[in-house]
């Protein structure tokens, strides 16, 4: 659709770059500028705390009329998020809006990470064990952030 | 307040009364109206976009109050459904070869389908239309909804019953209209008419008598053509205005007159919630067209409604009166920063929404567009989480004209969707709705006409199917579908000559059949001698003693242990009574398939006699007739289903016999006069170029006896007053 790359797209990474968000990093792939590897730190005082996130955020040609695609590369044991890594985030599918920019989305993400809502799940068998065993989930969440997440 | 709420939804449903009427005078009155308060809108719209330039900081602050209150209460934007297609058009093919065709594939359902995609009505009534589900789930408070549907049968009829009104004396008056009408056709070749007898006749019989008037001139035709031409043209008058007395309370719609009636309703709401037209717009858009859920919700509370919306809350507006409480701020002009695409515009690259956020023209355009061809019809601003609703005239200024003509296309489908009185014709192409009366309570009258020519059931889809319900059609459906399909279609289709016993393929329309082996002449339906047919023999009943048996059986039943033996004589009794009907229904239906290949021919015949020595109006009696014939043909088909249904327990109840009776008369009659009609008009087609005027005549005295029988019967359905004596 678009050879020439959009100016929002070179703003924004000039931006994500120059100042990034806190506990955030987001870097273009050097063979393709729409693909970016992302690194979200786990947020204080939740059980993913110390652990390092790696994603993947693709924007499509239509961005950003549609939303980015992102991804955990990282397992991660949370209840919106699934075994493949994909994210139950509304502003991800029907509350996206193309007024929404990369680093909007990877703050809602990381608050995501923070607060997470068993009530809107995508991995069931995750969001169910939120449900009835918190502290137990909760627990194994923090196992699984010092088993996956501790690479760099 | 909800006094003042229920008062305030009444009078606007008062108002939503005389939408239905408004394709005609009054209506270009409002789209003037309408079109000069938009225009100041516009200026408005104008005025907060500089107003809004001014100052950034305050816009953005007000964006975030937006944000953080909009949230989530925006309702989830349903899809468009595609709506039903299905349904006969009315082209042809030569059926003839079309039956030859599926007869030989023994029943190959998909290769009917194949074969006959211009009648779409399958051979088998189960599959007449798809039935489209209402998925409508609007409050309608001023809308009367059909009561809840019978589940069985017994209770269908058994309704009939206890609805015994004081009508007694309209049916006698149906009998004797129909007596009179039945005498006079014998007289009619004659051209002889006792004025004197017509003391309370309906107007339909003032027509015949200005038909004899004609006749009577026209035996001068050579000296006065003149004068003669002026007759012709009174008489298509006068079968013109046989069409047009119908009594309708339905309207059909153009997309533009769509538009317009969305206008209006727009118009409504501006007015009662004294609200800008756009603000109006808006909101009933954003409420998916339920105004009483709109008003009683805007009532509650204005002010987070309309910044929900994205509209500015007025706390008294004056629709005559633009200058409104804006947030008046200046702001020195710079460049204003995208945040779709990040790039700078000048002012009058960008544009602005209702709820302040604005969007160089070209990501407006993108998104629109985008959003559009995903079938939305309802268009909110792309900020994140601001459900602010875009207004038409914004979409119209930003998208490409044939994405808005979409747009409009898509929003006029939701609007329809959620009105009540407001259905699409279910003719595929065919653009044009259908608007009823609200104030039609009738529930009879169901029947409704496109201006296509397409006839529908406005509540079930399904094409017309009176006087039969739409439950008895439900009924119908599902037990076609238990029975077996193979024999359906023999039984239609094919039948053995009584007389020699060769196999006879109907081939036309006429229930007349001659035997092209041994020349006998016998009735498709009973298949009886043809001699004498009409005085003797009476094809339209199931024979009594059949059901009288069968009725004696069941009360050996009861006493009785049932042997396997009869209960399984029981249910070839329940199928033969089935069949007795279904053939008779598939018989009509059939007929009509030939009929509407006949009405091609007819056209050409129109126009063939029109070039040799004919006028216009002379031959405009053919096409009547071939209208007169199918509109008869479907009627008949669907008195078979209606009455299968009605008169299933006819032996045990008195009342139900003598209706019974009753009805089986009028069916007949109307059956005898469609088959003379269907027989004067097949002679018509054979006959060569001249034209004889007492076939003219004949054939137009037939169309207005079988309107009237066809009402008659209706008529005694309708009102119940079967069931009276
Ligand atoms: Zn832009
Ligand atoms: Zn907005
Ligand atoms: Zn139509
Ligand atoms: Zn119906
Ligand atoms: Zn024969
Ligand atoms: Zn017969």
């Amino acid at each position: 659709m678009m050879n020439s790359l959009p100016k929002r797209i070179i703003k924004e990474t000039q931006r994500l770059i120059s100042e990034p968000a806190p506990g955030i990093s987001a870097t273009p792939a050097t063979d393709n500028v729409r693909y970016f590897n992302v690194i979200i730190a786990g947020p204080v005082e939740s059980p993913f705390e110390g652990g390092i996130f790696h994603l993947e955020l693709f924007l499509t040609d239509d961005y950003p009329m549609s939303a980015p695609k992102v991804r955990f590369l990282t397992k991660i044991y949370h209840p919106n998020i699934d075994k493949l890594g994909r994210i139950c985030l509304d502003i991800l599918k029907e509350k996206w809006s193309p007024a929404l920019q990369i680093r909007t989305v990877l703050l809602s993400i990381q608050a995501l990470l923070s607060a997470p809502n068993p009530d809107d799940p995508l991995a069931n068998d995750v969001a169910e064990h939120w449900k009835t065993n918190e502290k137990e989930a909760i627990s194994k969440a923090k196992e699984w952030t010092k088993l996956y997440a501790n690479k760099e | 307040m909800l006094e003042k709420i229920k008062h305030l939804i009444r009078k606007s449903s008062g108002g939503g009364q005389s939408v239905g009427n408004s394709n005609s005078s009054n209506g270009g009155g409002n789209s003037k109206k309408l079109s000069s308060s938009t225009s100041s809108l516009n200026n408005q719209e104008k005025k907060n976009n500089k107003k809004q330039n001014k100052s950034n900081k305050k816009l953005s602050k007000s964006t975030t109050n937006i944000i953080q209150e909009s949230q989530e209460s925006i309702d989830s934007i349903e899809g468009i459904q595609p709506f039903s297609s299905g349904s006969p058009t009315h082209t042809n093919t030569p059926v003839n070869q079309y039956i030859q065709n599926s007869f030989n594939s023994d029943f190959d359902q998909e290769n009917i389908v194949e074969n006959e995609q211009e009648y779409s009505v399958s051979p088998l009534p189960c599959n007449i239309i798809d039935n489209q589900s209402d998925t409508s789930d609007s409050i309608a408070i001023d809308i009367k909804i059909p009561p809840p549907t019978t589940t069985t049968t017994t209770k269908q009829s058994t309704s009939f019953l206890r609805t015994v009104s004081s009508q007694l004396l309209n049916i006698t008056k149906n009998l004797k209209h129909n007596n009179s009408t039945t005498t006079t056709t014998t007289t009619t070749s004659s051209a002889n008419n006792n004025e004197e007898s017509k003391e309370d006749e309906s107007q339909e019989q003032e027509q015949q008598n200005s038909n004899y008037q004609s006749e009577e001139d026209c035996s001068d035709y050579e000296e006065e053509q003149d004068q003669d031409d002026e007759d012709f043209d009174d008489i298509y008058v006068g079968l013109k205005e046989i069409d047009s007395d119908n009594g309708k309370n339905f309207n059909c719609l153009s997309p533009d007159q769509l538009i317009e009636h969305q206008h209006k309703e727009i118009k409504d709401i501006a007015e009662l919630l004294s609200v800008p037209i756009n603000s109006a717009a808006a909101l009933l858009k954003h409420f998916n067209w339920k105004r009483e859920v709109l008003i009683s919700k805007y009532f509650e509370s204005p002010k987070e409604i309309s910044k929900e919306v994205g509209i500015e809350y007025h706390t008294n507006f004056n629709n005559n009166n633009t200058t409104t409480t804006t947030t008046t701020n200046s702001n020195n002009s710079g460049l204003k920063s995208c945040t779709i695409c990040g790039d700078d515009f000048a002012d009058e690259d960008v544009t602005f929404n209702n709820c302040q956020h604005y969007f160089c023209n070209d990501c407006w355009a993108g998104y629109l567009t985008s959003k559009i061809n995903e079938g939305e019809a309802m268009l909110r601003c792309p900020h994140h989480k601001c459900g602010s609703v875009i207004e038409d005239l914004v979409i119209q200024r930003l998208v490409a004209p044939f994405v808005y003509d979409k747009y409009l296309l898509f929003s006029t489908k939701k609007f329809i969707q959620q009105n009540q009185q407001l259905r699409y014709c279910p003719t595929p192409g065919c653009e044009l709705a259908i608007s009823v009366r609200v104030d039609s309570s009738e529930t009879s009258s169901e029947s409704v006409q496109c201006s296509c020519g397409y006839k529908f059931c406005f509540k079930c889809h399904r094409e017309s199917h009176a006087p039969a319900t739409c439950d008895q059609m439900s009924l119908w459906e599902a037990k076609c579908q238990d029975e077996s399909e193979v024999s359906h279609w023999k039984i239609a289709n094919c039948k053995k000559c009584p007389k020699c016993q060769v196999s006879i393929e109907k081939n036309g329309g006429c229930m007349h059949i001659t035997c092209a082996k041994c020349t006998h002449e016998w009735c498709w339906m009973c298949q009886r001698s043809w001699k004498g047919h009409n005085d003797f023999y009476v094809c339209n009943r199931f024979q009594k003693e059949k059901e009288s048996k069968r009725f004696l059986f069941f009360g050996k039943l009861k006493k009785k242990e049932s042997t396997e033996e009869e209960e399984k004589k029981a249910s070839l009794q329940e199928l033969e009574r089935y069949l007795h009907y279904y053939e008779r229904f598939i018989n009509h239906e059939n007929s009509r398939k030939l009929e509407r290949v006949i009405r091609e021919e007819a056209m050409r015949k129109m126009e063939e006699l029109e070039k040799a020595n004919s006028t216009w109006a002379e031959v405009q009696f053919i096409e009547k007739g071939i209208d007169q014939l199918l509109d008869c043909r479907n009627i008949l088909k669907f008195t078979y289903i209606f009455a299968f249904f009605s008169f299933q327990n006819s032996s045990q109840v008195q009342r139900v016999e003598t209706a019974k009776e009753l009805f089986e008369f009028l069916q007949e009659d109307l059956e005898k006069t469609t088959e003379k009609l269907s027989e004067l008009l097949e002679d018509i087609m054979k006959k060569s170029i001249t034209l004889e005027q007492s076939q003219r005549l004949e054939i137009m005295n037939y169309v207005n006896f079988a309107k009237s029988k066809k009402e008659g019967l209706l008529n005694a359905i309708t009102k119940d007053s079967l069931f009276e004596f």
